[in-house]
């Protein structure tokens, strides 16, 4: 068993900074003065998308933006409420990823390692493998070194302490008497179902299955192409379609936890948690009626 | 590897993270500011889920009379301030959705307007023309008291008098035109916004007196409805729809555009396809699955590409062709109903009569409209016109379409465009079904008021001459035309919501109207703000906005029928408050007042002692011999006339006038589908008339009139010289933001669009050497017009386009339309037909009780177009049909300035003498020697023995 480390205070100072510069990042985007401390990160650096100008090579930040609001502000919303509660209540500022993160680099930054502990013990850790699998599946190349980065960091910061695995309410419950809008719901909660199904997914089922979606928040769209399915009989391609993704979610977990072993605690329920939606998603196939071949 | 982290992560520079708090703070950093104290607390809102899936909040109707929210001008500071709200209804399109006043209790001042969610139609829901109702009410420049003319018409010098003295004088002028004729008066309506009120005043003063904006507006549309089905406007059922077809844009993002725009966008979210006809990319056509940017002119012809698709492939539901359309009056009139050899060869060789001989006539006759002949005349890809036929016939009875100004109104023989239109309902069957197309009067509910005056039995000529038999409705636009040529005069001329000399074509020949005091003898303009007409008024009579009227309303936004109560909100909550109110000015801006009461008041001044008739209609039905108060007359519709609403007040224990004072709307009945199974159709035959006998016996026997088909267009590609300069010019589309002339009493709605460029393509563009911003003058056949030209592809090649609302205007510096929101101009005329008008100066801020206009930052308020445009009465539906050729458009000439506008009458009056040469007069083609076809709608219906033939129609006197 290793040997749990108090951290010293250049750690606690270089976990600071990461944590720094990722938060603002995320919460915010890149910006000019980022550029410094970005310099000293190859891997970063490098992924940073350019431009040229007059014979120049720029960083292109206009591109970073763009990209940031893609990620951030129309696939994956990085809420705890949005992965961790079942309503999809966000709390408010506090709940963000970004501002979550910059509140353990000033924890980190004053010293304070027990609460700095606690915060990502108890804020950030839960919902950690779920919000950032979803944001690399979305990312391009800088923010998904951004992202590795992070992992890399909290990896050694929770070294420190022994990582739980967090407790999720209750899964996957529906019974023959649910309608539409409650499958809907368990499939749109990432708590429930495991994984968070983005606009981008609902739009490569349609796609695959040429089926209408319409637009609109998540929900109306799924529960238009579960009745675009019904209406084409593709229900049973649909779920099926549905299963395979959340089988891709479980696969995505087994990696993670993988990669960043000592969190693998943090991950191993969200892992089981998609591959149970995606088990449920197969039995409910299976229980639909079928027509007599014509 | 973690040292080598830990090395790298020091490299960086140490963060600047935001302070933590010491003390509650707000946001950004600052102390918290002290909080005012709340004496009530705001409530939990109602939350509604729509049907698409959406919600929205609403103060639960429980607190109308006692709503308590922050005052958002005080933030920080949490200010509660107290409010009754008061449910009315928009009075800025015909839509008539429902609007929430916030009325503070304790100044009784309006705080804004919001959606009612008790409204059927708009659900809760507004665009933006809704919540501007406000900067109406609160317009510094709106008249609030009756004036009256001093010194020459049109020199702009008023005097204040009562409303007692106006009352009596124009009661007094009615009094003795009513004692010479049954066609002096004349009350011409724009903006209707109410459900028979007036009419029913007409018809009590016993006068053809009913002259409305309808034939330049939705005339060509309503005909050919009319002959199809004997209703006179389509309800779609959008919601439901799998298929939606829309000509034009104007419809969707102009009449009806919030209860319609939100149930296109379920039916979308719900899979269904959109199909859009427009030369321009409109906010509706950039939306669609399939865009046809068809050539003007062009639509019937695509639409019966598609009808012979759906013919040719049996995709049409024959079943219900076979039961409801009349073919077996088309073999009556056969061979002489069609004119094409093969179709009468199959006739003429076929024994057995039956609907298999008829699908067999269908698909010889339409066989010549394929996609190759529609593409080449739409100058569209084939490939989209196969589209949008193979979305159409995949749709089942689910179809809805809708067409309304447009392309009906645009083009010679536009009717016909609704007929092709209608004709792929009919062909899929989707006549009345969930997702398909009905009759506006299935969907809208028109309730009967006490007593209901008899027809009268007169018919003014000046409204419907005998040129046009069959137009729909009143040549309202042409009074200038017909009085100019003699036809006749008015002794008392209301304009009522309107600015015809601003609205119409031709507006000089309107100018030289109004002034002629010969030919209009007394001219009174009801109206809430000034306008360009009201200048030539003598008598200007300020009427309420939205929140300060009374007025009843039904439209056919859906497959149900529901009724909608406006009321003068400040006068309902002085009433909650306890503090009685007689007549609605009391309780409205400075004096004014509401058409309802003014009515009832005019009319009984009309006829004091009652010795004319009238009087009698105008007392109370609860109180014998007193004249009807306002809430009288309500009070006796909902409880004798409205289904349902007595037993739903009832269960709220509540009074029927108390429940609609409380909701301010009612839903009557709900799901309306196939209203015809019992009684038919509202046509002669009953039926859905394919074949027309109406047409034929009124003269307009050839095939291209009495089925479904084309008509040339004035504007046809052939009548567009583009080699020698010319184009078409597109002047009426409408946005979404703008209310025809009305906007410029709304600040919010001018600051987002305020001005009208030219659209034109970068192909023309360059042929022209012109860019975005130069100035370019568009000649027309009577005259021209010099605006700045926006460079766009979202317009078809050949094809400019204007949006018909702006370019307002004033003659007077500090009175008439709003300084930030018009052109200050000068008039002249060269005594020989030429008139001109030139911008002296643009929009500019001023000071007033609103700080608003004093921020005015746009100059730019447009140019008056429409008095460059000659009339062009459709010989059939009697519409203007707005498409101009542009005779040239070519860059401006040096002496020429942004917004000149010059105009010869004499060509307006030969370019009018024109089209009536096509008409075919009922003096000619009558079959009964009556005026018009009994059985076709007219707003006012007089009496049968009115519809005589005059003894000496105008024109045929020797």
């Amino acid at each position: 068993m290793a040997e749990i480390s108090k951290p010293d205070d250049r750690a606690l100072e270089a976990w600071s900074r990461g944590y720094g510069l990722i938060g603002q990042v995320v919460h915010r985007g890149v910006r000019p003065d980022d550029l410094p401390s970005l310099v000293e990160l190859p891997e970063l650096w490098s992924a940073l998308p350019t431009c040229e100008d007059d014979g120049e090579i720029w960083i292109d930040l206009e591109r970073v933006a763009a990209d940031h609001y893609a990620l951030f502000e129309r696939t994956v919303y990085p809420y705890r409420g949005v992965f961790f509660d079942p309503e999809a209540l966000i709390l408010g500022e506090e709940d963000h990823l970004g501002r979550s993160l910059q509140t353990l680099a000033q924890l980190c930054q004053r010293g304070d390692a027990t609460r700095a502990s606690v915060h990502l013990r108890e804020r950030l850790l839960p919902w950690l493998a779920p919000v950032s699998c979803s944001l690399m599946r979305h990312s391009g190349p800088f923010f998904s070194a951004l992202f590795d980065l992070l992992l890399s960091i909290v990896e050694h910061h929770a070294q420190s302490s022994a990582v739980a695995a967090p407790a999720l309410p209750p899964g996957w419950s529906l019974s023959e008497e649910d309608g539409l809008p409650a499958l809907v719901k368990q499939l749109l909660s990432p708590v429930l179902c495991g994984a968070l199904l983005t606009h981008e997914d609902l739009r490569q089922l349609a796609r695959d299955l040429r089926l209408p979606k319409g637009f609109g928040e998540r929900r109306l769209v799924l529960t238009n192409l579960f009745r675009a399915a019904s209406d084409f009989d593709k229900s049973e391609s649909l779920l099926g379609s549905l299963a395979a993704r959340f089988d891709e979610f479980e696969a995505q977990y087994a990696g993670w936890s993988e990669r960043y072993p000592v969190l693998a605690n943090a991950g191993s329920p969200w892992e089981a948690r998609a591959g149970h939606t995606a088990r449920s998603l197969r039995a409910l196939a299976e229980q639909l009626p079928r027509d007599a071949p014509c | 590897m973690s040292t080598s982290l830990l090395d790298k992560l020091m490299r960086l520079r140490r963060p600047r993270l935001p302070e933590p708090a010491s003390a509650a703070t707000n946001v950004a950093g600052a102390d918290l500011p002290t909080f005012g104290r709340a004496q009530s607390q705001p409530a939990k809102l109602t939350v509604v889920q729509h049907p698409d899936g959406r919600m929205s909040s609403y103060p639960p109707p429980e607190r109308w009379d006692d709503w308590t929210e922050w005052d958002p001008k005080a933030w920080p500071r949490k200010v509660p301030r107290n409010y009754t709200l008061v449910p009315t209804v928009c009075f800025n399109c015909e839509s008539a959705c429902g609007l929430l006043a916030y009325v503070d209790k304790t100044s009784f001042e309006i705080k804004k307007f919001e959606g009612n969610p008790a409204h059927p139609g708009s659900r809760g829901r507004n665009c933006a023309k809704g919540p501007a109702t406000h900067n109406q009410v609160y317009d510094p420049e709106r008249i609030l008291h009756p004036l009256k003319r001093v010194g020459a018409r049109g020199e702009g010098k008023w005097k204040r008098i009562s409303w007692d003295e106006a009352l009596e004088e124009i009661g007094e002028k009615m009094r003795q035109s009513r004692q010479k004729r049954r066609d002096g008066i004349m009350y011409h309506v724009g903006r209707p916004g109410e459900d028979g009120y007036t009419n029913r005043c007409i018809t009590a003063w016993g006068v053809d007196g009913h002259n409305s904006h309808t034939n330049i507006c939705s005339a060509g549309a309503r005909t050919g409805y009319a002959f199809w089905a004997g209703f006179d406007r389509p309800s779609p059922d959008y919601a439901h729809a799998r298929a939606i077809v829309l000509i034009s844009s104007h419809l969707e993002t102009g009449h009806y555009f919030n209860p319609h725009a939100q149930r296109i966008i379920e039916a979308k979210e719900k899979g269904a396809k959109l199909i859009t006809f427009d030369p321009r990319l409109s906010n509706t056509a950039s939306k669609s699955d399939v865009w046809l940017p068809t050539w003007p002119g062009s639509e019937s012809t695509v639409l019966l590409a598609i009808a012979n698709h759906l013919i040719q492939n049996d995709l049409y539901d024959r079943e219900f062709v076979e039961r409801w359309v009349n073919w077996e009056d088309f073999f009556v009139a056969m061979p002489e109903a069609v004119e094409d050899e093969q179709t009468r060869a199959i006739f003429a060789q076929t024994k057995k009569r039956d609907f298999a001989l008829f699908d067999r006539m269908l698909k010889s006759l339409y066989r010549e409209f394929t996609f190759e002949r529609a593409a080449k005349e739409a100058q569209v890809p084939i490939a989209r016109i196969e589209e949008a036929a193979e979305i159409i016939g995949a749709c089942g009875a689910q179809l809805a379409t809708h067409t309304w100004r447009s392309a009906s109104i645009g083009n010679l023989g536009g009717w016909q465009v609704s007929r092709c239109l209608f004709f792929l309902n009919v062909l899929t069957g989707s006549v009345g079904t969930k997702g398909g197309t009905a009759g506006n009067s299935w969907n809208k509910f028109v309730p009967k008021p006490f007593k209901s005056p008899p027809a009268f039995d007169a018919w003014n000529d000046l409204h419907l001459p005998h040129e046009w038999p069959m137009a729909h409705y009143e040549m309202s636009f042409l009074l200038p035309h017909f009085l100019e040529e003699g036809r006749g005069d008015v002794d008392v001329y209301f304009t009522r919501v309107y600015n015809p000399m601003w609205i119409n074509p031709d507006g000089f020949m309107w100018l030289k109207a109004l002034r002629d005091e010969e030919k209009i003898k007394c001219h009174v303009a009801m109206t809430p703000t000034w306008n360009e007409s009201a200048w030539f008024a003598d008598y200007v009579l300020p009427m309420g906005h939205a929140g300060e009227r009374h007025d009843l309303m039904s439209q056919e936004t859906h497959a149900g029928q529901w009724i909608a109560f406006r009321q003068p909100v400040r006068r309902v909550a002085f009433e909650r408050a306890g503090k009685p109110v007689e007549f609605t000015y009391e309780a409205n801006p400075g004096e004014v007042w509401e058409e309802n009461e003014f009515w009832i008041q005019l009319s009984v001044k009309m006829d004091p002692d009652g010795s004319l008739g009238v009087k009698q209609w105008f007392e109370s039905p609860y109180r014998d011999g007193k004249i009807v108060t306002i809430d009288e007359y309500y009070r006796y519709i909902f409880e004798n006339s409205v289904p349902g609403l007595p037993e739903a007040a009832e269960k709220e224990g509540l009074s029927v006038l108390a429940f609609m004072k409380k909701y301010g709307a009612f839903e009557v009945t709900a799901g309306n589908y196939k209203p015809y199974e019992d009684k038919g159709f509202a046509t002669p035959s009953k039926k859905l008339e394919f074949f027309s006998p109406t047409l034929r016996d009124w003269g307009w026997r050839e095939q291209k009139y009495v089925i479904p088909w084309t008509l040339r267009s004035h504007v046809h590609p052939e009548e567009i010289d583009r080699e020698a300069g010319a184009m078409l010019l597109l002047p009426n589309f409408r946005l979404p933001t703008l209310i025809h002339t009305r906007s410029a009493n709304a600040k919010w709605l001018y600051e987002i669009s305020h001005k009208n460029p030219v659209w034109m393509h970068p192909e023309d563009g360059a042929r022209l050497g012109v860019e975005t911003g130069d100035l370019i003058r568009v000649e027309t056949e009577i005259g021209y017009f010099v605006d700045r030209v926006w460079i766009t592809e979202g317009i078809k090649p050949g094809v400019i386009a204007m949006s018909h609302h702006l370019g307002r205007w004033r003659l007077q510096d500090d009175m008439g339309v709003n300084p930030g929101t018009s052109n200050l101009v000068a008039l002249d005329t060269d005594g020989q037909g030429g008139h001109s008008l030139r911008i002296k100066k643009g929009a500019t801020a001023s000071q007033s009780f609103d700080p608003d206009t004093a921020r005015v930052w746009w100059e730019d308020v447009g140019v008056h177009q429409n008095l460059t445009h000659a009339v062009h009465p459709d010989p059939i539906s009697g519409a203007h049909c707005w498409l101009q050729k542009a005779t040239l458009v070519k860059k401006a000439e040096h002496t020429d300035s942004y917004g000149d506008v010059f105009v010869d009458t004499k060509r307006s009056m030969e370019v009018y003498q024109s089209w009536v040469d096509m008409t075919r007069s009922a003096v000619d083609h009558s079959p009964d020697g009556t005026r018009r076809p009994y059985w076709l709608k007219r707003p006012l219906k007089p009496t049968k023995e009115a519809f005589k033939l005059p003894e000496h129609p105008f024109g045929r006197d020797k």
